[in-house]
């Protein structure tokens, strides 16, 4: 009996141990940008569509800074122009929106469907916040104020079931010096009322972070009542619910891409004022990890850098930003040592804003856009291959030239 | 004609015969050769090419940023590299046929991958088909830290930097940086001095991150370094976020690690005849130059004398010109054949650039220079010279002078200046003082007619003078800026601002002595004979500036709004100067034979100026920008400055006890438009309208009057009021951004007028003597514009040929009274001309220039009688190696002077020289120079200005023969 009792209690020892082993040991996914596997287009690339964006006098726009992508358009802000433009999903020009909005955003309001834009550069009263409401085609529908709260709200990520996730905003102090506090980084509604503040973060213990970042990303979709996090400079994801913030994995990078762990935990506010300066120019160092999609035993990511690859030269040609990693095999592969083969017509389908940005991602496709001076380019430059055109980029190429509007590249890739 | 061999090529079968004109023959032969030469290089129907595509051995892409380059066997010199495309494939061509070669392929991270192939004619074309490359990496498999790649990698990037290994690129062993930059692909090396890559004008050629040896001439470095002290010369892309294809371009030359000390120089002496009769004049020239650097300071000597009319400003102007890669067609630093006299200059300095902080650090300079530039020249002029004055419509009052003179100067500069610049503010400390001695001893007659009455007076004159003129400058410039990262909070007062303060002591003292004698044939009781001594003409002066600037006043007042996006800005300069004159004059008493006072010019005054001016300037810019596409901007500009301007000037002669103050509203305002269409052009266009006030001196409101010079009386005009100038500017300006043959136009108007005009009103007496009023007048103004067009044509690597063309016109109305008659002098001017320049690679560099100028004065008051003249010159200029070490080099310019009604007089001036290089790293030269061939030239004044023309003769330096011997010392390196 007594032996019973000792091995029971050894068991239940060992179980509340391997628990407790479990829950603090967070497996490391190595990530090394360089060692990454590329191949054909064909290889990885299921469908690919090439949708130019229809140029007319007043559809011209610059670059794609941001883009909405909803059932029945593309939303795109453009800061040249400082304009919202609406496209159907064939391309087809809707509607442009100019006006008294300095820096234009734009974001889909799930419940009413509609599109809201808002004037949030410079935020000069977080209680009455100018926005209008237009329909998915570019219809004005209504000008109305909202608080910063009601906008983080409709900003916020749809967990199913009235829930909504936020993030939270640090706002430095005037002076530049972080106060110690406390702060959650995530927010649950249900409904409209606030359910739950979770992911703590001591400010004086993150000063890099808030500094730097001031807020987590948390993408733009959820799956399955959670969103993906992950914090910037130590690379740690969690998968995040209404209730609860779990660990996954930490994506460790090469010493070479990445900062040292003392400087990331350091409170030396002249240690970090330096490191800022670095990062404002660093083409290699990894800051940021986003845009986290699972698809059965793939992950997507892109790993971010602090400073825009302004070309295809150097660095931003010679490193790698979005990838694809099997969680079985630790296989890593990366979008941007896909080779353009017939497939893609041996035109490019990334660019340097996916790069930065990553890809956007809706409805199990990806979506990237390349501007009509690339396309134009690569057709000139690949005309002894004979590439076959599908009609929509024969007639693209028919009418249009290399000051047109970019082309939205739609991908789907294989399983 | 006589038939010139020695300049003739070797290899040319032609006989070039050279008349003044016919140089297109001559031209022709060069060519002819030249073309021989090019043509024995390369065969392009013999040639062949491989092709292949490069892919990751592992990991399955294709390695787009591999450097493929094919080598010769025999000697691994470099014949052509390539990068791969978006598919990893390249074809490197043309490559010759039957010549054993290998390809080497190599990647940041990879093992090189060889392969030894040879192309025949019945196979000129290899395909390699895919080449996989393998990773650096150690038997664990870790990646190994990249090793350094046997084979030289031509190219390749380096994150953000585009880096060209010398070593991989064979030159001659004597070659410069300047001669491997021509070899690089995208760079062009341009007649003017212009470097661009791709098309693109490189801003700065910098060494190991630095100005070279304190000058931004990019010649000092290229034209010095050697090739093999060169570790990389890089090339970077300043970042455009909008549009990859616009960029701001620098070149930077990183030395070899054990070459990043050295020294490089040239001593030089020659020695030559002014011609080949007896009574020659000897001639000679001696340069030195001595630069060494290290990591942290670079200093330069420089020293030269000769007689030859070789002048040098400054430090730089000798730097160029001892070049190691010598002077080419550069006529720089030649024989001034315009000058007036044989000069006889010693000239030297010394420069020091020290930087106190490494380099790399953002916005991080710690930087002294210090430099001393002394010149001493002597010179003989003698001139002849004609001057023909409109009194009326029929009257012509004509001076014929002749006069000779012995000059001498001694100028000492020296100069520091402390450099500090960090994230927040910028430090400019700097002092400088020059001191300038002259002595000069002249001597001179003229006889003065008038038409319809003869010889009206004539002068002789001897005199001797000596002034020494001291002068120190001090001062600083601090600027406050905003730190440049992210996280400044923009709610605090804006706190950017500059500050300036300069002073400068200015101290003169000299003697002098003269002696005039005045004839009169009508009125002899005017006869004069003068003797006079200046005791002394001594002066001291002191003069504050200060400027101050605060840029962001709109911010300071209305914060961060917007004010329709309006900036402003508030600046103020405030000048206080104080000049004292001492002047002790004593004239010889003809009847005690005693010199006593001379009392109506000796004084002592005290002269004080304040000039205070305060701005306050509204600029805004609109910006339109589509990435990708076009750039565009359109700012306006508005300033209103109030200028306070007060004049003082006691005197202890009572006639120049004078002051008045003014106040004059002086705004200007510019508007500018700029358009750059990414990948095709960039046009600019500027309109700008300037005002300023020109205030009278106390020299013409009361003059003091010599009564010993008839000739001339100054009367003055103590009512003289500020003459008000405006003008309006346009200009346009046109670049092509093209990879390749870009051209360029730049253009401009002037129009402007002059309010208040302070002229000389002149009454002449029968005997030529003149009396002048000043006065203010209405009615002058003014229009000028030019253009010129550049055109730069690259036919391959080889061949270049860049073509300019010019056109100015200039048209001014300048009204003045003369004998009470309002007469406005119209005076037009037109000029132009254009230029050829070939070049082939380093063998040939074909100049050809053309210049015409066309001068007339009308005289409005006087029944529209005229003073014309013109000038035309045509050039040529030759330089050819061959054989190797040998230069040839001649210019030649056939010169055309015509005034008034008078003959044309033409001239052609002849230079050639040649040029051997010798010992073992090319270290020593012989030159032979031939200048003035001909025995031709002439130092021509000819100018019109109002109711004058001006046309006369200097002595010139002419025809001299020289051999020179020279040695380039240089080590880089320990």
């Amino acid at each position: 009996m007594k032996v019973i009792s000792s091995q029971i209690c050894g068991c239940i020892i060992c179980i509340i141990l391997f628990f407790e082993t479990n829950a603090q040991v967070i497996e490391k996914l190595r990530i090394n940008p360089a060692i990454s596997y590329g191949g054909n287009a064909s290889e990885y690339i299921k469908t690919i569509e090439y949708i130019p964006l229809e140029t007319t006098k007043e559809s011209l726009f610059g670059a794609v800074s941001e883009m909405l992508i909803t059932d029945s358009s593309f939303i795109i802000s453009d800061l040249d122009t400082k304009a919202l433009l609406f496209f159907t999903r064939s391309g087809r020009f809707l509607q442009k929106i100019k006006g008294k909005i300095v820096y234009p955003s734009a974001w889909l309001d799930k419940k009413s469907n509609t599109i809201l834009v808002c004037n949030t550069f410079p935020l000069t009263d977080p209680h009455s916040i100018p926005c209008i409401r237009y329909s998915l085609s570019g219809k004005k529908l209504q000008s109305l104020s909202l608080t910063r709260n009601e906008l983080d709200l409709i900003r916020g990520i749809d967990l199913g079931n009235e829930y909504t996730v936020t993030r939270t905003n640090y706002d430095l102090p005037v002076d530049g010096k972080i106060k110690d506090t406390t702060l959650f980084l995530i927010s649950t509604y249900k409904g409209g009322s606030l359910y739950k503040r979770i992911f703590p973060f001591n400010t004086l213990e993150h000063q890099l972070f808030f500094k730097q970042n001031r807020s987590l990303n948390i993408g733009s979709m959820s799956e399955n009542g959670s969103v993906y996090v992950v914090t910037p400079f130590d690379h740690f994801l969690y998968k995040v619910s209404k209730d609860k913030v779990t660990p996954m994995y930490q994506f460790v990078f090469p010493a070479n891409r990445t900062l040292p762990r003392g400087i990331i935990e350091s409170k030396d506010s002249r240690v970090i004022d330096s490191v800022q300066k670095i990062l404002a120019h660093d083409q290699n160092i990894i800051v940021n990890v986003k845009n986290i999609i699972f698809n059965g035993k793939k992950m997507y990511f892109n790993a971010g850098v602090s400073v825009y690859p302004y070309s295809d030269l150097g660095s931003g040609g010679s490193n790698q930003f979005n990838f694809i990693y099997d969680l079985n095999s630790g296989k890593l592969t990366s979008f941007e040592r896909f080779t353009p083969d017939s497939t893609t017509c041996y035109l490019p389908f990334t660019s340097l804003r996916s790069r930065y940005w990553g890809m956007d991602y809706f409805d199990g496709f990806f979506y990237t856009n390349i501007s009509s001076l690339n396309i134009f380019a690569a057709k000139g430059a690949t005309k002894s291959k004979n590439p076959n055109y599908p009609p929509v980029l024969q007639e693209y190429f028919n009418t249009q030239n290399s000051r047109s509007n970019p082309v939205i590249v739609k991908m789907k890739l294989k399983e | 004609m006589k038939k010139l061999h020695f300049y003739i090529p070797a290899g040319c079968k032609v006989g070039c015969h050279v008349k003044n004109s016919r140089l297109s023959i001559f031209i022709f032969c060069l060519l002819f050769c030249s073309g021989q030469l090019y043509a024995q290089q390369t065969d392009s129907l013999k040639t062949g090419h491989v092709t292949g595509k490069v892919k990751d051995s592992v990991y399955n892409f294709m390695l787009i940023s591999a450097t493929v380059a094919v080598y010769r066997d025999a000697d691994s010199s470099l014949m052509q590299f390539t990068l791969p495309n978006s598919f990893g494939e390249f074809t490197v061509k043309p490559l010759p046929l039957n010549v054993p070669l290998h390809l080497v392929i190599t990647h940041v991270g990879y093992k090189p991958l060889f392969k030894r192939f040879l192309l025949t004619k019945s196979e000129s074309i290899l395909d390699f088909g895919l080449l996989y490359m393998y990773q650096n990496t150690d038997k664990n498999g870790n990646l190994l830290e990249e090793v350094v790649v046997k084979a030289k990698v031509p190219m390749r990037m380096n994150g953000d930097t585009l880096e060209f290994n010398a070593d991989a690129f064979r030159l001659d062993s004597n070659a410069t940086a300047e001669d491997l930059m021509r070899r690089l692909p995208g760079f062009t090396i341009w007649g003017d001095g212009d470097i661009t890559f791709n098309g693109k004008k490189i801003n700065a050629v910098l060494v190991e991150g630095k100005p070279f040896m304190g000058t931004s001439d990019v010649t000092i470095a290229t034209q010095n370094l050697p090739k093999g002290a060169l570790d990389k010369i890089q090339v970077y892309q300043q970042r455009d976020e909008k549009n990859p294809l616009d960029s701001t371009l620098y070149a930077n030359i990183k030395l070899k690690e054990d070459k990043k000390t050295g020294y490089f120089g040239k001593v030089s002496a020659g020695y030559g005849l002014s011609n080949l009769s007896p009574g020659r004049d000897k001639r000679y020239v001696a340069d030195g130059m001595l630069s060494g650097f290290n990591r942290k300071m670079q200093i330069t000597t420089v020293a030269a004398g000769n007689n030859v009319n070789k002048l040098a400003s400054d430090v730089d102007a000798l730097l160029r010109n001892s070049s190691f890669k010598g002077e080419g067609a550069s006529l720089e630093y030649q024989s001034n054949f315009n000058m007036r006299g044989v000069n006889r200059p010693v000239m030297g300095g010394v420069r020091l650039q020290s930087d106190f902080i490494a380099e790399g650090q953002f916005r991080g300079i710690s930087r002294l220079n210090a430099d001393y530039f002394i010149n001493h020249n002597a010179t003989d002029v003698i001139d002849t010279s004609l001057e023909r004055s409109l009194i009326t419509p029929d009257t012509v009052l004509s001076r014929q002078s002749n006069s000779s003179s012995y000059n001498q100067s001694d100028d000492q500069r020296a100069g520091v200046q402390y450099e500090r610049a960090a994230d927040k503010y910028s430090l400019n400390v700097s002092a400088s003082g020059t001191i300038n001695e002259d002595r000069n001893k002249n001597q001179s007659s003229s006889i003065q007619e008038k038409t319809g009455i003869g010889v009206v007076n004539k002068n002789s004159s001897v005199s001797e003078s000596r002034n020494i003129a001291k002068n120190m400058q001090a001062g600083f410039s601090f600027s406050r800026r905003e730190p440049s990262f992210y996280g400044n909070s923009n709610k605090r007062v804006p706190t950017e601002f500059t500050v300036g303060y300069t002073i400068t002591i200015g101290d003169n003292s000299g003697k002098s002595q003269s002696q005039n004698n005045y004839e009169f044939t009508k009125e002899p009781q005017r006869n004069r004979n003068v003797s006079r001594v200046y005791d002394q003409r001594n002066g001291n002066s002191v003069e504050h500036k200060f400027n101050v600037t605060y840029p962001r006043l709109k911010e300071l007042i209305f914060g961060r709004r917007g004010v329709g996006g309006i900036d402003m800005e508030l600046s103020a300069s405030y000048r206080l100067f104080q000049n004292d004159n001492n002047d002790a004059v004593r004239d010889l008493d003809t009847t005690t034979h005693d010199y006593v006072p001379n009392t109506g010019l000796t004084y002592s005054r005290t002269e004080t100026v304040r000039d205070f001016v305060p701005k306050f300037r509204l600029s805004k810019r609109f910006y339109k920008g589509l990435t990708n596409r076009y750039n565009k901007y359109f700012s306006v500009n508005v300033n209103a400055a109030q200028q306070y301007y007060n004049y003082a000037n006691n005197s202890t002669q009572a006639i120049q006890n004078l002051g008045y103050s003014y106040q004059k509203f002086i705004p200007d305002a510019s508007i500018e438009y700029f358009n750059h269409q990414y990948g095709q052009y960039e046009v600019k266009y500027s309109l700008d309208y300037k005002t300023r006030a020109n205030y009278p001196t106390v020299w013409q409101m009361a003059p003091l009057v010599d009564a010993a010079n008839p000739l001339y009386v100054p009367k003055g005009n103590r009512d003289l009021k500020p003459e008000y100038q405006q003008d309006v500017n346009f200009k346009y300006s046109f670049t092509t951004r093209k990879p390749k043959n870009p051209w360029n136009v730049d253009a401009g108007i002037t129009l402007g007028k002059i309010t208040g005009n302070i002229v000389d009103s002149s009454l002449y007496d029968n005997s030529g003597g003149r009396t002048v009023y000043m006065i203010n007048i209405d009615g002058n103004k003014y229009l000028n514009g030019n253009v010129n067009i550049r055109k730069a044509l690259a036919i391959n690597k080889a061949n270049t040929f860049e073509f300019g063309i010019r056109y100015n016109n200039g048209l001014s109305n300048d009204p003045r009274y003369i004998d009470g008659i309002l007469n406005t002098s119209v005076n037009r001017s037109q000029g132009g001309g254009f230029n050829i320049n070939y070049r082939n690679k380093d063998i040939v560099q074909l100049k050809l220039e053309q210049g015409l100028n066309y001068n007339n004065a009308e005289q409005r008051g006087f029944r529209n009688n005229r003073f014309k003249s013109n000038s035309r010159y045509t050039r040529a200029i030759v330089t050819l190696q061959f054989p190797k070490d040998l230069v040839w080099s001649s210019n030649i310019t056939y010169n055309r002077s015509v005034a008034g009604g008078a003959n044309a007089i033409n001239f052609t001036i002849w230079n050639a020289s040649l040029t051997y290089r010798f010992l073992k790293e090319n270290q020593a030269e012989v030159k032979f120079s031939a200048l003035d061939l001909l025995r031709q030239n002439k130092g021509i004044t000819n100018t019109i200005k109002g109711n004058v023309q001006n046309f006369g003769y200097s002595n010139v330096l002419q025809q001299y023969f020289m051999l020179t011997l020279a040695y380039y010392p240089r080590k880089f390196g320990k």
